[in-house]
């Protein structure tokens, strides 16, 4: 399942979803570290090239800056264990993920391009739970897990492009520890997960 | 600037190609350069018999340098031709390739121009009193 996950990840026409995927995982991890830290989201916008930008007002911005590509992570770990887990979680855990993407269209979306990537996104996961049997579903989200997972991989080494701009950068004149220390340990966080998951998926039944 | 730097090549081709024919004319096989080879030996001979034969041999001479730039004109002619053709080949090309950009292209015009918003975050956050993450 890796080896297919690898190999649509360079795709280009079939990528793209899941790109769009991992970026809406990451501003809406922004999003969910505002609220959680006492903040609110003023806008979530999202891009064709799976960049995207999180506007927020309060909230700990040292948490919310590390929730970025710490949140993608986890997000693809979680779609991927709960669909290996049971059926009926993974049922529920797309019925989730639907609520999520209307309440993001609804609350932060501001922009008709952001709405169109998000609309996207939910008709896909829509297709999954109409279209899929329960096992087919659970394949599914267990491979949409890997393709977000291998994403929060790669995404992270764009910080290292010595404009001093991005998640890294914030977090690095927070704490002044450098950038490239926080980009190795997202990039090792996502490594080491995407490793134990493709375990997971080579073990047999 | 591409096709600009395709004329400036194809005049330092034309004037370099008269200059091989005029100094040393056995890079390029002409009849008339052998011409001038027998007529240069019968020069010398003439110029040793006889004073009056020398300016029979200038006026040999100066039609002899007419055939030659009559040559030289009809290779650089020649050559223009291919160079304008290769240049209008060259501009199709250029135009085609201009009329649809690549994929890559497309997408590092969109990388630039979401590079650009993240840019201006300094700003909107001073404005708005909001946080900006990418």
């Amino acid at each position: 399942m890796l080896l297919a996950a690898i190999i649509i990840v360079q795709l280009p026409l079939l990528a793209i979803p899941f790109k769009w995927l991992e970026s809406y995982f990451h501003e809406i991890s922004h999003g969910l570290a505002a609220l959680l830290t006492g903040g609110e989201i003023v806008r979530i916008q999202l891009f064709p090239n799976g960049a995207g930008l999180c506007t927020t007002r309060g909230g700990s911005v040292f948490f919310i800056s590390l929730m970025g590509y710490g949140g993608a992570i986890l997000w693809g770990c979680l779609l991927f264990i709960m669909a290996n887990r049971h059926r009926r979680l993974a049922q529920g855990f797309a019925l989730l993920l639907v609520c999520l993407f209307v309440a993001s269209m609804l609350l932060w979306v501001r922009d008709l391009l952001t709405l169109f990537i998000v609309a996207v996104l939910l008709l896909l996961v829509l297709a999954k739970l109409k279209y899929s049997s329960t096992k087919y579903l659970q394949k599914l989200l267990q491979m949409t897990g890997l393709l977000v997972l291998l994403n929060s991989l790669m995404s992270p080494l764009y910080l290292l492009d010595g404009q001093a701009k991005g998640d890294g950068a914030a977090l690095a004149s927070i704490t002044f520890i450098p950038e490239f220390v926080w980009v190795a340990m997202w990039f090792a966080l996502a490594l080491f997960a995407t490793y134990r998951l493709s375990k997971v998926t080579s073990q047999p039944g | 600037m591409k096709f600009g730097r395709l004329e400036v090549m194809q005049i330092n081709n034309a004037s370099n190609i008269a200059s091989r024919v005029n100094t040393q004319g056995n890079k390029i096989s002409i009849p008339a350069q052998e011409q001038r080879l027998q007529n240069s030996a019968r020069e010398a001979l003439a110029a040793e018999q006889n004073q009056d034969k020398k300016a029979q041999a200038a006026s040999d001479n100066r039609q002899r340098l007419d055939i030659d730039e009559q040559a030289i004109n009809a290779i650089t002619r020649q050559e223009q031709g291919t160079f304008t053709t290769t240049n209008a080949q060259q501009q199709n090309k250029n135009q085609n390739s201009y009329d649809s950009p690549s994929t890559q292209n497309q997408s590092a015009v969109a990388a630039y121009q979401s590079v650009d918003t993240i840019a201006q975050r300094d700003n909107i956050e001073q404005i708005f009193g909001v946080d900006l993450f990418a």
